[in-house]
């Protein structure tokens, strides 16, 4: 059976150690390759950017401390080995490689609306300093607190909140600029 | 405080990370200032913008080289599960050699001290033992038996 909440998984992994391992990797999956595809903009190295997250917990499932988010624990992991790789990158690797998602129950006119949306907004988020590309990740896709933040990025709160506003003015400046761009290609046709 | 610290605290509001006091005084704020009111909406678009977009799944590939490298590495290296028992079910694991020694020593011990409180074995000593039984039963008359 899966474990319902975090709390309930944290149990079962101190009783049956990495046994506890499936539910984990299950209820993580999607989120760890996600974090790290938009951190690496690369579907390989997301895809081996996850891999060698879930080997790391693999191997120290005994050490979570179970009073600590499970959450934060794992987004620090994947964030260890996204920057691995980050740092292994060619630039140019970086910013290519920009698959689109898009929903199957869209009509075509929506989904060029919203393919052409979400590659704005992507291009944006990977314009920004990976420092704050990383901290929008988490709070915005992944939704965690300022205080697993914090955790995850070895920042204090007040770090996170400064960086969490700098981000999103940045971010806000470059889709504007893009945005004011897109407008006068219009006028211009 | 300065528009750049209200733009701040919009950040932390749109985050739920404002106490209610600090809330109140930056809406008491955004009241009287476009330009915040403008860094309010960006945010909350962009918040928007970038929950709105569809999910990034982990490719199939990720499930089998994950669980794979988790059942070698469970078979090679079995966890030592923590079960709770109480005291007088624990068994006490020890290695083959180490039960050997502690056989060995039980026996050839147990023997030398038997030796030893037994005494050596006088047939003077011996005969002058007698045998003496305790009973509760109570005494059987046995017909045509005279001790």
């Amino acid at each position: 059976m899966q474990p319902a909440t975090d709390e309930q998984l944290v149990d079962r992994i101190r009783k049956e150690g990495s046994l506890a391992f499936t539910p984990l990797y299950h209820r993580y999956k999607h989120r760890v390759y996600a974090y790290c595809y938009r951190l690496l903009r690369h579907p390989q190295n997301a895809e081996d950017a996850a891999q060698e997250t879930f080997l790391k917990i693999h191997r120290s499932l005994h050490q979570l401390d179970s009073s600590a988010s499970l959450q934060a624990w794992i987004f620090t992991i994947a964030r260890n080995e996204a920057f691995t790789i980050l740092r292994r990158m060619k630039p140019s690797e970086d910013l290519e490689n920009i698959t689109d998602d898009v929903w199957d129950d869209e009509t075509p006119l929506e989904r060029v609306v919203a393919r052409e949306r979400s590659e704005i907004l992507q291009h944006c988020l990977g314009l920004l300093r990976p420092a704050y590309r990383e901290i929008l990740i988490l709070r915005e896709y992944e939704q965690l607190s300022y205080t697993e933040i914090a955790r995850v990025t070895n920042l204090s709160e007040s770090a996170v909140k400064s960086a969490l506003f700098k981000a999103r003015k940045s971010m806000g400046k470059k889709l504007e600029t893009i945005l004011k761009g897109k407008n006068n290609e219009l006028r211009a046709i | 405080m300065s528009c750049e610290q209200f733009e701040e605290q919009v950040s932390a509001y749109i985050d739920h990370e404002l106490r209610d006091e600090e809330a109140e005084i930056l809406f008491r704020h955004l009241g009287n200032c476009v330009s915040c009111r403008k860094a309010m909406t960006v945010a909350l678009d962009l918040r928007s913008g970038l929950r709105d977009q569809a999910p990034l799944l982990a490719p199939e590939e990720l499930d089998e080289k994950v669980m794979s490298m988790a059942r070698s590495r469970q078979l090679w290296m079995p966890d030592r599960v923590a079960v709770p028992v109480t005291m007088w079910q624990r068994r006490i694991s020890m290695r083959v050699p180490a039960v050997a020694a502690a056989m060995f020593i039980l026996l050839f011990g147990g023997f030398f001290a038997s030796s030893l409180w037994l005494g050596p074995n006088d047939s003077a000593a011996n005969a002058k033992v007698q045998t003496v039984y305790i009973t509760t039963l109570p005494a059987v008359e046995v017909r045509g038996y005279t001790p």
